[in-house]
């Protein structure tokens, strides 16, 4: 039972409060869906009931909570810990232990419960939660969706009946976006509550008891049930050219000979065109993009680009751009400006800077460090700086990953006015709904081209 | 180098006991001044490794630091070794030619060095043949259960058990980073260029780990971590471990009496 | 003169380990969660910055000692100026000690006084000078002596009395001398490169 009064908080040295007079009751089981923009303040709201606000975060916070007729503010996160489990996005960062068990028994080896307790609830947990087959496995080699799996159970086994999940499908592809939806009913029949914010939320409606949203800090509808997806617009626009930029024949490759990752993959693409590759996470799809960028060679087969035949990276580089999943990885200088100029500085070409920032509505922002942006922002900043390369092929590996409804709706028209200035973008996605943008979605299973679907 | 799960001798032993043997032959390392016994501590380390069964990729990388080690250690010490007597067989430098040879006294090879050379490069070799050993029959947080277990504080075991988890994804990342520097078309060849993927490399890699930092320690606050916790994984000793470590505090008993009391 | 080394390193050991217990314990307390992830990141950190230096990529003899402590000691003092407090350098060196031998060379405690010394020095130096790395004067200096303590102790001490193997005094001011530069030259960098990392640490919510 939770409830929220007047809830405000600014966080320090903010200018204006990131919560404003939330008030807002849970009953005890019930399932409730917290959909926003980013930076709304739904993962602070979080914060606010698990106690890291006030007690990590400090900051300006007004009003008052209940969880169960405590205040969050009042106890110990530890303490609180006992009756709200939270589990985040990353699941790489909530995993702390080298070995699976080890792992579900840390939360409740810090609550400092008897030997005996520990071991009954982390065998529980391996069940419930469908690990016991790999509860001795190491957590390095764990799929993205038995990872977010394993940081559940470590909460799921501290014995909480409240759990919040901040965004927890963004990092996992729809296989693992369906084990969670699995795990989350099963937290849900057993009468637990629930209070999940996420993006990619459609999945979760039919189990939501209401929906919630949040926009600058304040509660701005509430309704009993919520149906429609406001879905990007897009402008279709005509092919221009017909000529092969990419011509793929037979390819087999693998990163060990005996198991290969791609399978006899026959593909040809045309300059202009928009495609998107769909698959599960082990399909092939990164594969597939690594080896159109020139980045991995094919063990069997022809790969053509541009004219080039098996080109390696260097021939390669200003012609073809490639965005790695992680942003971060990619951001190197110290302003927005400076990183977007960092290709053609290297390249010694010279382009229109205001052009690329434009796109992205970037001008406010220009000599901001990157790392002060939103994640969505820094995505944004990773692709124009290949763009400002000038390349005639783009080719993204899970850009979707993480954008709201703004950012995406601003990396669509990104990517439509590449497409009507004739450069061909190839990009892998799991997002649902996506792939209608495309001109052509490509399904890999198993490293096997198994559909190639064309819209028009 | 990493852990291999099997089931031999040094698998079975308690993660104690390996830490008593590596310190204890780290002494012998030391102590021991004769060949014959170099070489005899050498020869157990062989077969205790072979004991082991690494793979072919182990065996191949043993004997390539142990190749480099003897090549070192063969040729500084033919050059270095300062006890008489010495016969040089081969003279870079006189003595007395220009400064440099004042300076140094003469760079030359000596006969004595070389040999000696060899004779000590078995330390080298036991040493790498015992890490070895240890690293791969001892999984990485049963070694840190056994340093808790001798006294390190807990919240320097967790510390390690963090770093230890999270290196391979660092290192991932470092690679990952270095190929997006070359395809915005850094060149990092030569020594200015290595200087410069060198900085675009650690800011990035920094930043995201710090990134990474907040991450994994507000899931150790929501996990309830407060430096105190019980502990639900146990180390036994077994009759073997008893074994072992009787031989080996025999062994070192010997050792010193026989280098501090005989000569 | 055997007996005499190794008392003094008998009583190096027993006055590290006496520091260690004693003070290590009220010490840690000291740090919060954020702080101790903080320093293991970055024992994982330099442990991954001097991989291109295992495997015999820039292992020409005579200057590898300058190769490997450049990158070394530019992360140790980026990391010293993330969490400025007592006792963070020797727990990042001690750690990375530590972490390497765990995983790739094997337990072996004759080196931890190596490390700890490296890393008592260094707080020895800032407590002295009551400033972790705030200026590039003191950044250097750490630099300095860092280098100096550790190649002179390793030439000297762990050389002939651990492996038994000697060096000629030319060799071992050649290369003490390299460890000096590469160090301070090391902390100038990390002391340039910090700067941009903490203003982003600070003001854009990592």
């Amino acid at each position: 039972m939770i409830i929220v009064k007047d809830l405000t908080y600014s966080y320090p040295e903010a200018d204006y409060p990131t919560l404003e007079g939330i008030n807002l009751d849970i009953r005890e089981g019930e399932f409730v869906l917290l959909i926003g923009p980013t930076g709304s303040g739904k993962s602070t709201f979080l914060y606010c009931l698990n106690g890291l606000i006030p007690h990590v975060f400090a900051g300006d916070i007004r009003g008052d909570i209940r969880i169960n007729g405590i205040s969050p503010q009042e106890i110990t996160v530890a303490e609180i810990s006992r009756i709200v489990g939270t589990v985040f996005q990353s699941p790489e960062t909530q995993i702390f232990m080298l070995k699976v068990e080890d792992d579900v028994a840390f939360g409740c080896e810090n609550l400092s419960l008897p030997k005996e307790e520990v071991i009954k609830r982390r065998d529980m947990a391996l069940k419930e939660m469908g690990l016991l087959h790999v509860r001795n496995a190491e957590t390095f080699n764990l799929s993205g969706g038995m990872k977010q799996r394993l940081a559940i159970s470590s909460i799921y086994a501290m014995g909480p009946n409240i759990f919040l999940f901040d965004e927890p499908t963004t990092d996992l592809d729809s296989k693992g976006r369906g084990e969670l939806l699995g795990i989350i009913r099963k937290l849900k029949e057993k009468g637990n509550t629930i209070l999940l914010v996420e993006h990619q939320y459609e999945d979760f409606l039919p189990v939501t008891d209401r929906v919630i949203i949040l926009e600058n800090g304040k509660i701005i509808n509430e309704t009993k049930s919520f149906h429609s997806i406001r879905t990007v617009s897009r402008e279709r626009r005509c092919f221009k050219g017909y000529s092969s930029e990419i011509d793929i024949q037979d390819l087999t490759f693998g990163y060990r000979k005996e198991k290969p990752i791609l399978k006899d993959i026959n593909l040809n693409i045309r300059r202009g065109e928009l495609i998107a590759v769909c698959g599960e996470n082990g399909s092939g799809k990164t594969t597939l993009l690594k080896i159109m960028a020139g980045l991995l060679k094919p063990d069997k087969g022809r790969f053509a680009l541009l004219g080039f035949n098996n080109p390696a990276i260097e021939e390669l580089i200003g012609r073809v751009g490639f965005l790695f999943q992680n942003p971060d990885e990619q951001l190197f200088a110290n302003s927005v400006e400076e990183e977007i100029m960092f290709g053609p500085l290297q390249l010694k070409k010279k382009v229109d800077k205001e052009k690329y920032l434009k796109l992205a509505n970037f001008n406010t922002v220009q000599k901001k460090h990157p790392q002060t942006l939103s994640r969505g922002q820094r995505q944004l900043l990773a692709i124009l700086s290949i763009l400002a390369m000038e390349p005639q092929v783009i080719i993204l590996d899970e850009p979707t990953t993480g954008l709201d409804y703004n950012n995406l709706c601003s990396l669509f028209k990104i990517l439509n006015t590449l497409v009507n200035e004739n450069k061909t973008v190839i990009f892998s996605t799991h997002h649902m709904g996506v792939k209608e943008f495309a001109d052509r979605a490509i399904l890999l299973e198993d490293g096997r081209i198994v559909s190639d679907e064309i819209y028009k | 180098m990493r852990y291999i799960s099997r089931a031999t001798f040094f698998h079975h032993l308690d993660s104690r006991t390996k830490i008593l043997m590596s310190l204890a032959c780290a002494c012998l390392i030391v102590i021991l001044n004769t060949s014959f016994s170099l070489f005899g501590l050498f020869m157990i380390l062989l077969a205790a490794f072979f004991s082991v069964k690494p793979p072919l990729s182990y065996i191949k990388i043993t004997t390539y630091l142990m190749g480099m080690a003897i090549v070192a250690t063969v040729i500084s010490q033919g050059f270095f070794y300062y006890f008489e007597p010495r016969t040089p067989i081969l003279t870079i430098l006189p003595k007395d030619a220009g400064l440099i040879g004042k300076l140094t006294g003469g760079i030359s090879i000596c006969r004595e060095g070389l040999v000696y050379g060899v004779v000590q490069s078995m330390r080298l070799f036991s040493a790498t043949l015992l890490s070895m050993i240890i690293v791969m029959s001892t999984h990485p947080s049963d070694l840190i259960l056994g340093l808790k277990r001798f006294g390190v504080p807990e919240k320097i075991g967790f510390m390690l058990t963090v770093s230890i988890r999270f290196l391979p994804v660092l290192a991932e990342e470092a690679k990952r980073i270095l190929v997006a520097q070359r395809l915005r078309g850094l060149r990092i060849k030569g020594l200015r260029g290595s200087i410069r993927g060198f900085r675009f490399l650690i800011e990035p890699l920094i930043i995201d780990s710090l990134r990474k930092a907040r991450r994994i320690a507000l899931a150790a606050e929501v996990r309830g971590y407060t430096g105190k916790r019980t502990e639900i994984k146990k180390l036994h000793f077994f009759w073997m471990d008893w074994v072992v470590l009787s031989i080996v505090f025999f062994v070192i008993i010997v050792a010193v009496k026989n280098r501090f009391f005989y000569e | 003169m055997n007996s005499y080394i190794s008392s003094i390193i008998f009583i190096f050991i027993l006055g590290g380990v006496a520091f260690y217990t004693g003070v290590r314990r009220r010490l840690i307390k000291n740090f919060t969660v954020h702080e101790l992830i903080v320093i293991a990141l970055f024992c994982s950190l330099l442990y991954v910055a001097g991989l291109p230096f295992k495997f015999g990529l820039s292992r020409i003899p005579f200057i590898h000692t300058f190769a490997y402590s450049i990158p070394f000691t530019t992360v140790l003092f980026i990391g010293i100026r993330l969490v400025p407090k007592l006792g963070t350098a020797t727990l990042i060196i001690f750690g990375h000690s530590l972490l390497s031998q765990i995983i790739s060379r094997g337990i072996n405690p004759l080196w931890w006084p190596y490390a700890l010394l490296a890393g008592f020095v260094l707080e020895l130096y800032f407590l002295l000078c009551r400033n972790y790395l705030g200026s590039r004067a003191n950044a250097l200096g750490a630099g300095i002596l860092r280098g100096f303590v550790v190649y002179i102790y390793f030439y000297y001490i762990s050389a002939p009395y651990i492996w038994h193997i000697f060096y000629a005094p030319w060799y071992i001011s050649v290369q003490t001398l390299q460890g000096v530069i590469g160090s301070g030259i090391g902390a100038l960098i990390g002391f340039s490169l910090s700067k941009p990392i903490i203003s982003a640490y600070r003001h854009g919510g990592l």
